[in-house]
């Protein structure tokens, strides 16, 4: 189960994002070649510190209102009045710092992660139910959501994760929702957000901020967290996104995810059904910010073949109906009859721009255009973003399905592919060497469709002299399929740091520090300006109690440092190492005193 | 000098009470302080900036000093309530009207001289350039007789209770009295007043040194715990510097009011034998660089600005991490002791807003940049402000 299955609710709103983006270039790395205006914003001639170089990472959930929810029967309902969940607010923690966004690695920004979230369902003072958002990161990044916006503007992702560490506190409600979401699903939250349009203006009043529309449902350990094991919708044109669906076997609906999907545009003027007089419309509705209406889109079962196929229709995508998105997130529910139910379990579903007008009183001029279309056989890695440090091991867990069902005994082969995924020209050289990665070429799935692949981390050696460590990229596919015709945002990144000599680590002196602190210092000028001149010893050593309490937490907290999580074991044991040593000197001369 | 409006205590509700004002009194010195503080941020003040940074600290402390007071007792102490910030610019909680104004400014050395020095004046400070008559702190006597100790405690409580107006320091010594008249009068009835659940006891060693943060459990530490405030605060009539008494001694400071006429005068407090009252400003120097600081409108508030504004935007972010930070500070004192470290991760992250802030135009004052306004929100009240904002 997951944030497709009920009971669901769905919420929609605004998300704050103040990454800071002096690291985004890789080559602002080097200490030796970094300029002090490498700090400031972007102007018309330089990239400086591109767009906020005074960036927090601080990731905040604001103003998300509880549209629709869906309950266990499958009815659903906006009115406040039947269930006062509506109206009230997903929010974040209430007393403590906030979330942090976090790139992976200068090199791959493709995987942003969200760290140290606390999520929280309730209105004002009132918490209902509160828990961690499990780290995840970002996935189906598309750049051209958005037509009207450029950049980052125009982009779009989602994410999926789970709420764990749940406190519930419904008591005092009266929401059947609630009451419905914990008995089904009391340990855990499946919770899936979409974001786009987000603004990186310094000028403008809404900077940093961006929209925000989600769905909120139950979780169950069986299943993957940052993905649903259901139905795949692959995009057959360059307007539409991916889209994910699952066929709720007791409501016998298919409930899909279109939030990630659809273009967004400036919808044009167009009369309103409003007429004067003469006949003419009274009112032209202003042109505004909204779904591009490009397609008739119908959802069907093909129970032919692709090159002859045999449509047995479901339903219209009411994708256009004024609100659709931000009331309902981009999610779509449609009842299937007992034919449809038992077709769907073995074809494709597809979704089609369709058109019918009549030619004659005996004749129906049906016209059809693929599309989005299932791709039946599918396998994902449910965490796909991996920090290592040498001699770490972890495992990857891929889920294989066939329509939605698990897929036992299939072969999933996995191979380096960094370069074409990740390598761009002027950057330090990624992937080398490969003996600092090692994974099996292949697994085979289990009666469950899972197949799980070591992954072990060496040493790479610091082939990226001022970058720490080296990224990896792996692609996968099912046997006898290429990655080619799989999801492109679907492969695993890992980070494996650099190593550093154990006798550093135990006698460590300033000079051996100072590199890593210039290099925070650099990056993270918020810090350096605000806060610690982490560059200074005189700094780190007059403030080294709350550094060691800091660089010591674990690195889910919000308040771990560096908020870029960009550090390696043996780097943090080395600054901890030294901070102590600062501590105990510091002590022994207050006794000698 | 605060001039704090007379109390009465005569019951542990009371005392309750009076000890929860001293914790809304000691919280509301913060956001003025803080303001000063931020505003020298990344300028050449940095003396200026780490003395008042040395007070902050130890107003933080007296803070927790006194929820740990109020816990000893079986009190609860609340903190997470927006009646619990005061309205800047107004009086402080528990003063008296008409009494000092206390805004939320950038630094200068009037706000110094007019306002913090106000704030910790004692009630007899040292003149040290010219002199004053010196007092005795009046000593409460030890006796083994404690109905004998009780009568002549309850006689000095009555001397303060005459009195139209309590200085911050009487005001303390006042529940210090009647903390010792009650549980005079528990142990009497072989029962005490210091009911409170010990593990509620705020003590963490990671922000604060033992010697100045201990669990308050018994009329002793609980008293321990007062004077410290007080000789922090205001020092004695005859020694500007903190008592280097208790235990592991700190560093020699003098106490805030002389931190602050430190500041005002530009020079470090200095023990000096030719002086009439034994020490003068004749240290080093304190520098100040007025042109550095940027220029921020006195008394921001979020709603002055206009929605569409960044510095909107950025004032609701600063007051949601300031709502934040009472929140973990209320639960730290309410049960949950190690929530301190959350306490102290919102604080730094409080600095960053307020630089962030204070580096933006304000929109309606050309030539001032915006600032911190400290305001309690319930993101309810938020979510309707801003869906104007940003669906406009």
């Amino acid at each position: 189960m997951s944030y497709l299955n009920s009971p669901r609710l769905t919420f929609s709103g605004k998300f704050q994002s103040d990454v800071s983006t002096v690291n985004n270039d890789p080559n602002h790395f080097n200490n030796a070649t970094f300029q002090p205006s490498y700090q400031d914003y972007r102007d018309e001639k330089n990239a400086n510190g591109w767009w906020n170089p005074d960036g927090t990472g601080n990731f905040r959930l604001i103003d998300l209102t509880i549209h629709s929810v869906t309950y266990l029967d499958g009815t659903t309902t906006k009115d406040p009045k039947e269930d006062p969940i509506i109206g009230m607010s997903v929010m974040d923690t209430e007393s403590r710092v906030a979330g942090k966004m976090v790139d992976l690695d200068s090199q791959q920004q493709g995987v942003s992660e969200i760290w140290g979230l606390i999520v929280r369902i309730g209105q004002g003072e009132t918490t209902y139910v509160k828990g961690d958002y499990e780290v995840a990161a970002f996935t189906n990044l598309w750049f051209s959501r958005s037509t009207d916006k450029k950049g980052s503007a125009g982009a779009t992702a989602s994410y999926q994760s789970i709420i764990k560490n749940l406190e519930w506190n419904i008591e005092k409600s009266n929401s059947r929702y609630l009451k419905e979401l914990k008995n089904t699903s009391q340990d855990a939250l499946s919770i899936q957000f979409t974001v786009d349009r987000y603004n990186s203006d310094r000028m403008s009043p809404e900077f940093t901020i961006g929209r925000m529309v989600g769905t909120i449902g139950p979780a169950f350990k069986e299943e993957p967290i940052h993905h649903i094991n259901g139905r795949q919708l692959f995009p057959q044109v360059s307007t539409v996104n991916y889209a994910m669906a699952i066929v709720d076997d007791t409501l016998k609906k298919v409930v899909m995810n279109f939030s990630n999907s659809l273009q967004f545009g400036i919808a044009p003027e167009k009369p309103l059904d409003i007429i004067d007089a003469e006949g003419k419309a009274e009112k032209i509705a202003k042109a505004g910010v909204g779904i591009v209406e490009t397609a008739n889109l119908v959802l069907a079962i093909n129970t032919g073949t692709p090159s002859n196929p045999d449509y047995n229709y479901i339903g219209k995508v009411n994708y256009n109906t004024p609100g659709w998105y931000e009331l309902e997130s981009g999610i779509c529910s449609f009842d299937l009859t007992d034919e449809q139910y038992e077709q769907v379990q073995s074809n494709p579903l597809v979704i089609l721009d369709y058109s019918a007008s009549q030619t004659n009183v005996f004749g129906l001029n049906e016209s059809t255009t693929v599309i989005f279309q299932e791709q039946p056989n599918y396998v994902v890695a449910d965490t796909y973003v991996y920090r290592m440090n040498p001699s770490d091991k972890a495992e990857v867990k891929f889920y294989a399905t066939q329509f939605g069902k698990p897929l036992a005994n299939v072969s999933v082969t996995t191979r380096f592919d960094t370069v074409t995924l990740l390598q761009a020209p002027d950057n330090p050289p990624l992937g080398v060497p490969t003996s600092a990665l090692k994974f099996s070429a292949a697994i085979t799935t289990n009666e469950k469709g899972i197949a799980t692949m070591a992954l072990e981390a060496g040493d790479p050696g610091n082939p990226r002299d001022f970058i720490d460590g080296q990224v990896y990229a792996i692609t996968y596919n099912l046997e006898g399929d290429f990655f080619a015709n799989c999801n492109q945002s679907n492969f695993i990144s890992v980070l494996v740091f650099d190593s550093v000599d154990p006798k550093i680590i135990a006698n460590p002196t300033w000079a051996d520090l100072q590199p890593v602190m210039q290099l925070f210092s650099n990056l993270y000028p918020i810090m350096s300006k605000g806060i610690f001149k982490l560059a200074q010893r005189e700094v780190v050593e007059e403030h080294a109690k709350i550094l060691k309490f800091v660089f010591g937490k674990d690195v889910s907290d919000p308040n771990y440092m560096p908020v870029t999580r960009d550090l390696s074991k043996d780097k943090q044991q080395m600054i901890l190492t030294y901070l102590t040593k600062v501590l105990e000197e510091k002590e022994q001369n207050e006794v000698n005193a | 000098m605060i001039l704090l409006k007379n109390i009465k205590i005569d019951s542990i509700d009371a005392l309750r009470n009076a000890v929860q004002t001293a914790v809304e009194l000691e919280h509301a010195t913060i956001p003025p302080y803080l303001t000063a503080m931020f505003s020298l941020a990344n300028t050449e003040n940095t003396k200026i900036a780490g003395l008042i940074k040395s007070v902050v600290i130890e107003e933080m402390l007296h803070l927790t000093i006194a929820c740990n007071i109020l816990n000893a007792i079986g009190g609860s102490p609340v903190l997470n309530k927006p009646s619990f910030v005061p309205n800047y610019p107004g009086p402080l909680p528990g003063g008296v009207e008409g009494s000092l104004t206390v805004p939320i400014a950038k630094f200068s050395k009037n706000l110094v001289k007019n306002v913090f020095m106000v704030i910790e004046e004692p009630e007899d400070p040292i003149d040290i350039k010219l002199g004053l008559h010196l007092m005795d702190r009046v000593k409460i006597a030890d006796s083994g007789n404690l109905e004998a100790l009780k009568a002549e405690l309850q006689e000095k409580a009555k001397a303060l209770e005459n009195k139209e107006n309590l200085t911050i320091g009487e005001y303390y010594g006042y529940i210090k009295i009647l903390l010792e008249v009650l549980e005079i009068t528990a142990q009497l009835e072989c029962t005490t007043i210091f009911t409170g659940d010990p593990e509620r006891q705020v003590v963490n060693t990671k922000w604060f040194p033992s010697n100045e943060l201990f669990p308050v459990t018994d009329l002793d530490s609980a008293k321990k715990a007062i004077d410290l405030i007080v000789d922090q605060g205001e020092g004695s009539s005859t020694d500007p510097f903190i008592k280097d008494g208790d235990e592991a001694a700190g560093e020699h400071e003098p106490a805030h009011y002389y931190r602050f006429e430190e500041i005002y005068m530009g020079k470090e407090l200095e023990e000096d034998s030719s002086a009439e009252v034994g020490y003068s400003y004749s240290g080093a120097e304190i520098p100040f660089f007025p042109s550095q600081v940027p220029n921020m409108k006195e008394n921001p508030k979020t709603s002055n600005y206009p929605p569409s504004s960044l510095a909107f935007l950025s004032s609701n972010l600063f007051n949601y991490n300031y709502t934040n930070l009472l929140n973990s500070l209320h639960e730290t004192f309410n049960g949950e002791p190690d929530k301190l470290n959350n306490a102290m991760g919102s604080m730094y992250a409080l600095r960053l807003y307020a630089l962030k802030l204070m580096a933006l135009p304000d929109p309606n004052n050309p030539g001032y940049v915006a600032g911190p306004s400290y305001e309690y929100v319930a993101k309810e009240d938020l979510t309707v402000e801003e869906l104007t904002t940003l669906n406009s």
